[in-house]
């Protein structure tokens, strides 16, 4: 069964270093997600080991077996890309078990396989359709039909749903989870959105620079980031400020940011008087007319800004010079601007000033 | 404030094919306006006609009150920065936005403040590949205010950014044209931008205005359907009215083998009707805590996305998404039985559509 494996694996494009030093682990049956910024080396990882390209050093392993000198075809890999694929001038049926024949199956067990293939990702009404006459979510769903037809285990995607609308595509990642899971595929998807990953994965490697910046499961990431820049990159906008540690007693630590002194658990990583960042999210922020009646982490503030979003309104609120931005449900008594209210923090997460500075260290472009 | 734009039972057709059909509204000074529907709207068509590179065919535009339907671009006062904004590959980001009056003979002042306003005046003399999409993004912008023009016409300003950088850079921009008192027409197939950047939404729907109004408004009443539908993923539960109970609708609904009781919020001119519950009105509990409008339910999907987790869950013969705003573990897991709440005040409820559900559902 396909587990994935890279060891310390390196690649360099003339002078820009792609990946340096990625080490991996994708279990068997698992539905990973690779995303990073453009430019971050999720491309290449997907092609090293696709087997497309090789790397520069490391090791790249599939199923515990060593396929550094594994050509493409003999990995047993399917691969859909964004860019759909299909022989235009062949139905449906026909695109899908030709994988199966090319390998050389009989024609018993490629009918056997595309059928069942075709059943169980809902496509049997549409056999003898042309690619054309499909939509392009349709198209895309015959793709992966044609890439698991030829007996593929592990599939690779690279940015299945760019070219899809959203709509359409929000539709096509639930159905694409349950059927790889029905199916016990292991899965690498690569995607730049990373609201798609969160929805899709069991486990996501972010990657930047060519590193590996964190690895873990979707609400790991969210509630635990361990960079600045995975707080940023993860669950949305969130509030970037600048503090210093005014002290560490009790299991708490102090700091303060501009007139906001913050109390947070101690986790043992900084000391009094160190420069830091607090990230702290919009959904975690409560406004209220009146006084919460837990003491900590609450601020008198002024609405700048309210924003209507639908299911729930994005609010600027003034706590002296600092600006926050939060997330609140949609309420029946909306907050005006230049109101008075009461700023509650719920969660905020601080890091060490990270040395290239704030804003280097959570750039993404 | 008054009336700085209007546009004036406009129409226009390309051969056959009707691109705007009878489409009026004002925008006062200062207003932000967002064009939202699907492709071939008229959203284009709609900014073309009002920056004066199209003409209708009936009806007209004044501005500050002065018809100026017969007048060319450069009359009108009005900067137009079109979808794909192309910046000049080989001239400098100064070159760039002070091209414009520079060829028109006119003193560079604006394009300095252009450029300062958008926070790139450090970055005067790089090329556009030098910088970041966001940043070229940002020059594009400084080239159309550099102009200098009270009314800004924006085709999809944001379509080529990430996701990220399209949330941080909408608000800069709103920031932005705000401070400069500036009247906005932003053309976008976004509803999320249409939503929380707008003082007005206005819905086209095959040239012809759905609905204009607050972003709250058109989201919370929904005109139509179409509407509806294109402005959040919903619910559609089909069903026929059964009759009206103290303002109560009640109505049988077959995928839940069940009656459910609505809210009335109007007169509904048909038996066959659809009705409609947003994600984020639909409740979930583990017993149910009334005894009507309640089903038991299986999980069958859940999506964590953070701030907001989705849950599909099957009823009966249909699957009812639910979004809970709760930012942390998922509460519900698959294969959960739940029982699903629809709110008899949040429901909206529409005549069946004549054309049917699939076109009237359609958003590309």
């Amino acid at each position: 069964m396909p587990t994935v494996e890279l060891k310390n694996v390196s690649k360099k494009y003339g002078e820009i270093t792609a990946l340096s030093g990625v080490s991996l682990r994708i279990e068997d049956g698992e539905y990973a997600c690779i995303i990073g910024p453009s430019g971050s080396g999720k491309s290449t990882l997907l092609k090293l080991i696709a087997g497309v390209i090789q790397p520069d050093s490391g090791e790249i392993y599939i199923d515990g077996r060593l396929v550094n000198d594994l050509s493409v075809r003999r990995r047993n890999i399917g691969i859909v890309m964004q860019d759909i694929l299909l022989f235009p001038h062949m139905n449906l049926w026909d695109n899908v078990t030709y994988g199966p024949l090319v390998k050389t199956a009989s024609y018993r067990r490629a009918e056997s396989t595309g059928m069942r293939i075709l059943v169980e990702m809902g496509l049997t009404l549409r056999r003898d359709a042309l690619p054309s006459e499909l939509s392009r979510g349709m198209q895309q769903k015959v793709a992966i039909a044609r890439a698991l037809a030829a007996g593929a285990r592990l599939l690779l995607l690279d940015e299945p749903f760019g070219s899809i609308d959203p709509r359409a595509s929000k539709n096509l990642r639930v159905e694409l989870r349950k059927l790889v899971k029905d199916l016990g595929l292991t899965v690498i998807h690569v995607t730049h959105n990373q609201e798609e990953a969160m929805s899709v994965a069991d486990k996501i490697i972010v990657l930047r620079k060519g590193r590996v910046e964190q690895v873990g499961t979707p609400v790991e990431l969210y509630m635990k980031p361990k960079t600045p820049f995975i707080a940023r990159f993860i669950g949305g906008e969130t509030n970037f400020l600048e503090a210093n540690v005014t002290s560490v007693e009790k299991g708490y630590v102090h700091v303060q940011a501009r007139e906001m002194e913050v109390q947070l658990p101690y986790r043992g990583s900084v000391t009094k008087g160190e420069r830091v960042v607090l990230t702290i999210r919009p959904e975690y922020i409560t406004i209220s007319p009146f006084k919460p009646e837990s003491g900590e982490n609450v601020f008198e503030g002024t609405i700048e800004r309210v924003y209507f979003l639908g299911p729930f309104l994005r609010i600027i609120v003034k706590v002296g010079g600092v600006r926050l931005i939060a997330k609140v449900p949609r309420m029946a008594v909306q907050p005006k601007v230049g109101n008075k209210v009461y700023v509650k923090i719920l969660m905020a997460h601080l890091f060490n000033y990270p040395e290239e500075g704030l804003e280097k260290a959570i750039a993404y472009e | 404030m008054t009336v700085k734009l209007q546009v004036d039972s406009v129409s226009k057709s390309y051969g056959s094919i009707k691109a705007l059909e009878n489409v009026s509204f004002k925008l006062r000074e200062g207003e932000y306006l967002c064009v939202l529907g699907p492709t071939g709207a008229g959203k284009t068509t709609l900014l073309k006609i009002i920056a004066g590179l199209l003409a209708p065919d009936t009806g007209r535009i004044f501005i500050d009150g002065v018809d100026v339907t017969g007048q060319p671009p450069e009359a009108r006062n009005v900067s137009y920065m079109p979808q794909g904004y192309a910046l000049f590959p080989h001239m400098t980001v100064w070159e760039n936005v002070a091209y414009g009056a520079w060829i028109k003979g006119l003193p560079v002042k604006k394009a300095e403040e252009a450029l300062k306003t958008v926070g790139l005046y450090h970055r005067r003399d790089s090329l556009p590949h030098e910088l970041s999409g966001g940043q070229q993004q940002r020059v594009a912008l400084a080239r159309a205010l550099a102009a200098g023009s009270e009314i800004l016409l924006l085709d999809e300003p944001l379509s080529a950014l990430d996701a990220l950088l399209n949330i941080e850079l909408r608000y800069e921009l709103k920031e932005m044209v705000k401070n400069l008192g500036l009247t906005v027409i932003h053309v976008t197939h976004n509803t999320e931008v249409a939503l929380s950047v707008a003082d007005k939404t206005l819905i086209l729907r095959k040239g012809v205005v759905e609905q204009v109004g607050r972003p709250d408004e058109v989201y919370l009443t929904p005109s139509s359907l179409f509407v509806a539908n294109f402005l959040s993923e919903i619910n559609i539960l089909e069903g026929v009215l059964r009759g009206i109970r103290q303002r109560f609708l009640m109505i049988d609904v077959g995928a839940l083998d069940s009656t459910i009781y609505v809210f009335s919020q109007g007169f509904i001119d048909s038996w066959h009707v659809v009705v409609v519950y947003r994600p984020e009105d639909v409740i979930l509990s583990r017993t149910p805590f009334s005894d009507r409008n309640v089903f038991q339910g299986r999980v069958e999907t859940v999506e964590f996305l953070g701030f907001l987790t989705r849950f599909f869950v099957k009823v009966g013969e249909t699957v009812i998404r639910v979004d809970r705003w709760e930012g942390k573990e998922p509460e519900f897991n698959e294969g959960d039985t739940v029982y699903v709440h629809l709110p008899p005040f949040r429901g909206l409820v529409y005549p069946y559509p004549k054309a049917g559900l699939i076109k009237e559902l359609a958003v590309e």
